[in-house]
């Protein structure tokens, strides 16, 4: 330590020790060496007692046991794993299965996130509302409460597996243009939750006449169904009595408005009112709309039961590689399309249809390829197995006789993507399509849901951080709405945004574990099962722990990089 | 300049200082914030390259009569048209009206992050779509007119208040307005950078820019203005070029109000 010699320190007291000791300097690095000191000590007389204690035991952490025989199987596994595989390949089942569930519910979570969060924020009383009941029903209520309702309620309350819901339901569809209506209803009370109150003219009026009209003969004859009596309005049934009274009320409406007995100021409004049931009355009363309805013949795409959802699966054939170079050109020529309009847009100021631009340098030459690697031909023959010995069959012929396995359709197709649609055996076990277990559907919905709630009041919080200012002032410039969202609200708020974003991250990679609670097959779920069956418990929770910190890390270390990117400069 | 009004101390009423066609008009403009009447009765029209400086004590709605003026705020009845162009729902309207003016805050309201340079070319590039050199080249002029050509490729944080100003006033001016509204923009600043600010006002009211200035600053009215407008309690009490303004005040409350500030 250098020594004081220099006018103006303290008067010299005690000895030269003293002096030294009191040095401020010398006192934050000795602090510093004594921790040091002490944790070592503490860390390695811990470390000690624990080996000697597990020796004793015989729990002595080991890799060797990996490679041991698991004799379990595992409901979600790739086909590669059985119950002969190792522990290894166990463990790395559960990896992949943790995985899946992550990577699928951070991309879920942000997105509804994102939407719920801007909705807090919405001018619309209905809609601000009903997501502010959201996230605070589900942000202030345990996870794994919500994981067991998602798994014990609403997953087991899925019809069995011969009764699946599907969709669409097999057979003839009608979808009937009423649907339109309703649309047509919602958005109305849609407008009328959101209008200025100043402006109601006529125009409005005869909106909201047509809608309520609707709404009062739909009621009508939902009421008179649900008597048994059939829907009231038939084609050529003619004017039927509540027709009447509505026709009649709605004139009379009309007339009002055009009469004099109304006050200047509503006449119009009635008149509006007058005009608009009397259209939706005269075209229920026909009943043109209900009846009208398209035909449509289905297969079902989506099962829906107690063992979980299957959908169509998407198969690579074998003419997939040499199309995908095509796709791979077109995302090339897209990302060049992309950034050079960009920076023709900043030189000259003029804006380019670059989405469009870049849509078109991606589907062209997807399609060409398509086109392309279709043109040569299928073989002719194929060896298909026939009363037990190969012959070479015709393929249309082996096409026919359904004697083809899903891999030889797969290397005989000449399009380079099959979408396979579910199929059943005998005892409802799906053969083809792409299943997902109630125990993961469970997780997944509960970890996104749960985590949307949190990222929404984050999202919210970033917008609102942006100062009012900020927006009067792009707006002063002449932005448009979607230019302030673009260059003003967003860069300000992800800076905001993305910390806690971060965290949020963290949370659900780490909240995947709770699979144990359903027994979904994620990390922690398969390595208690090997620690049961090895007794390597030491070992198991130490790679479980490693697994998660290395995901956690991961997820920081991006979130770090694209923190940077949005972070102020000040002086 | 132009004030060839021989009665400078009319009240009330429309009152336009030249012959040339106004360009903006207020006809009794109300405005309410909830149950609360900020403007009452407002009729106003500024002349072309006219310097208008509306002073009034706070909370008398002079920032909200210039904020209605480019729809920041929406005033409920009465009309308002600028350049020709009435300020009412259509949006394409609202626009066009945007293009033609700029404003400068009390609170300056650079974009943080965005630099100097980068603040001042967004939107002659994003709305006017003009080419970026171009741009570029215009602003490190305008900079240059507002005296600080070195700080372009600087952030506002790393700007002192003053020079913040002074680049929100050439952002304002790098969409080519027709119209300037200054709110407060000296209010929160230091003393000594008040001046700086002030000094680029005093250029651009001599180069012709038509100027609708909310201020505290006397001696700028004073000196600049072509007409004061006086506001209390949301109404246009009194109104003239500033020479009989300050000295030969009628109504009383325009005098009370200038004994305490004077």
């Amino acid at each position: 330590m250098p020594d004081d010699t220099s006018p103006g320190n303290l008067p010299t007291q005690g000895s030269r020790l003293r002096r030294v000791l009191a040095d401020q300097r010398v006192l934050q690095v000795l602090g510093q060496v004594i921790f040091v000191i002490l944790a070592i000590t503490v860390f390695w007389v811990l470390g000690n007692t624990a080996a000697g204690q597990l020796r004793a035991k015989g729990l002595v952490p080991t890799f060797g046991f990996l490679d041991l025989r698991s004799g379990f199987a595992i409901s979600e596994s790739p086909e590669w794993y059985s119950g002969d595989s190792t522990y290894g390949q166990a463990f790395v089942v559960g990896l992949i299965n943790t995985l899946r569930v992550v990577s699928i519910g951070l991309v879920a979570a942000s997105v509804l996130g994102l939407f719920v969060g801007v909705f807090l924020l919405s001018t619309n009383w209905l809609i601000r509302n009903i997501s502010r009941a959201y996230v605070e029903l589900l942000r202030n209520t345990p996870l794994l409460v919500q994981i067991f309702v998602w798994y014990f309620i609403v997953m087991f309350s899925f019809p069995q597996i011969r009764d699946a819901i599907t969709i669409p339901a097999e057979g003839v569809t009608f979808i009937t243009l009423r649907i339109v209506l309703w649309a047509l209803l919602g958005l109305m009370l849609w407008r009328y939750l959101d209008r200025p109150s100043a402006d109601f003219g006529r125009r409005e009026a005869m909106r909201y006449g047509f809608g309520a009209l609707l709404l009062v003969s739909e009621l009508l004859a939902w009421g008179h169904w649900e008597r048994g009596a059939g829907w009231p309005w038939r084609p050529g049934a003619g004017l039927t009595i509540p027709t009447l009274v509505l026709v009649l009320v709605s004139v009379n409406l009309f007339l009002l408005g055009r009469g004099n007995l109304l006050p200047l100021r509503v006449r119009p409004n009635a008149r509006g009112l007058g005009l608009g049931a009397l259209a939706a009355s005269l075209l229920f009363g026909y009943g043109l709309l209900p009846m009208a309805s398209l035909r449509v013949e289905t297969l079902p795409a989506f099962f829906i039961s107690i063992r979980g959802f299957v959908m169509p699966d998407l198969l690579a054939t074998g003419r997939f590689a040499p199309w995908f170079a095509y796709v791979g050109l077109g995302i090339l020529i897209a990302g060049f399309v992309w950034i050079w309009l960009g920076r023709r847009t900043e030189d000259t100021g003029r804006p380019y249809a670059r989405g469009r631009l870049m849509l078109l340098a991606l589907l062209v030459p997807a399609a060409l390829g398509w086109v392309l690697v279709g043109l040569e031909p299928p073989p002719t023959h194929i060896p298909v197995e026939q009363g037990g010995e190969v012959v070479l069959q015709p393929l249309a012929d082996a096409a026919e006789a359904g004697l083809l396995s899903t891999e030889d359709r797969l290397r005989t197709l000449t399009q380079p993507l099959l979408v396979q649609m579910p199929s059943q055996n005998r005892f409802g076990r799906f053969l083809t399509g792409l299943e997902f277990t109630p125990e993961m559907m469970a997780l997944l919905i509960a970890l996104v849901i749960y985590t949307s709630a949190f990222i929404a009041e984050i999202v919210r919080a970033g917008i609102q951080a942006v100062p009012h200012g900020q927006l009067e002032a792009g707006r002063a410039l002449g932005l448009s709405q979607a230019q302030l969202l673009e260059k003003i609200v967003l860069p300000q708020a992800l800076r905001v945004i993305i910390p806690p974003l971060g965290n949020q991250y963290l949370n659900l990679s780490k909240n995947s574990s709770l699979a144990i609670g359903i027994g979904y097959a994620d990390t922690f779920t398969t390595t208690v099962t090997i620690m049961n069956q090895s007794g390597q418990s030491v070992t198991g929770f130490l790679m479980v722990m490693v697994t998660f910190l290395a995901l956690s890390l991961l997820i920081s270390l991006f979130m770090n990089a694209v923190n940077r990117r949005f972070q102020l400069v000040t002086r | 300049m132009a004030s060839a009004d021989s009665n400078p101390m009319s009240q009330g009423t429309t009152i336009s200082q030249t012959d040339e066609e106004p360009i903006i008009i207020c006809r009794d403009m109300n405005k309410w914030f909830g149950e609360f009447h900020v403007l009452r009765d407002i009729n106003v029209s500024v002349a072309p390259q006219e310097v208008v400086v509306i002073i009034g004590p706070s909370g008398s709605g002079k920032s909200t009569l210039i904020r209605c003026i480019n729809r920041l705020e929406e005033h409920q009845e009465g009309q308002i048209l600028v350049d020709g162009m009435e300020l009412g729902h259509d949006v394409r309207n609202i626009a066009a009206i945007r293009r033609e003016i700029g404003m400068v805050f009390q609170q300056f309201n650079l974009f943080p992050h965005l630099t100097a340079m980068q603040n001042i070319t967004l939107a002659p590039i994003r709305v006017r779509h003009r080419p970026r050199a171009e741009v570029e080249d215009d602003a490190m002029q305008l900079l240059e007119r507002v005296g600080i050509p070195e700080q372009a490729h600087k952030y506002p944080g790393q700007l002192s208040g003053g020079q913040q100003q002074r680049v929100a006033i050439a952002r304002a001016l790098a969409m080519e307005p027709k119209i300037m509204l200054f709110d407060e923009p000296t209010s929160a600043l230091d003393p000594e950078m008040i001046k700086e600010v002030l000094d680029v006002m005093k250029e651009l009211a001599l180069s012709g820019m038509t100027m609708l200035v909310v201020t505290h600053e006397m001696g700028f009215a004073r000196e600049v203005a072509d007409r004061v407008l006086f506001m209390d309690e949301g109404r246009i009490v009194e109104q003239g070029e500033p020479e009989h303004f300050f000295e030969r005040a009628q109504h009383p409350r325009t005098k009370l109000f200038l004994s305490q500030i004077l």
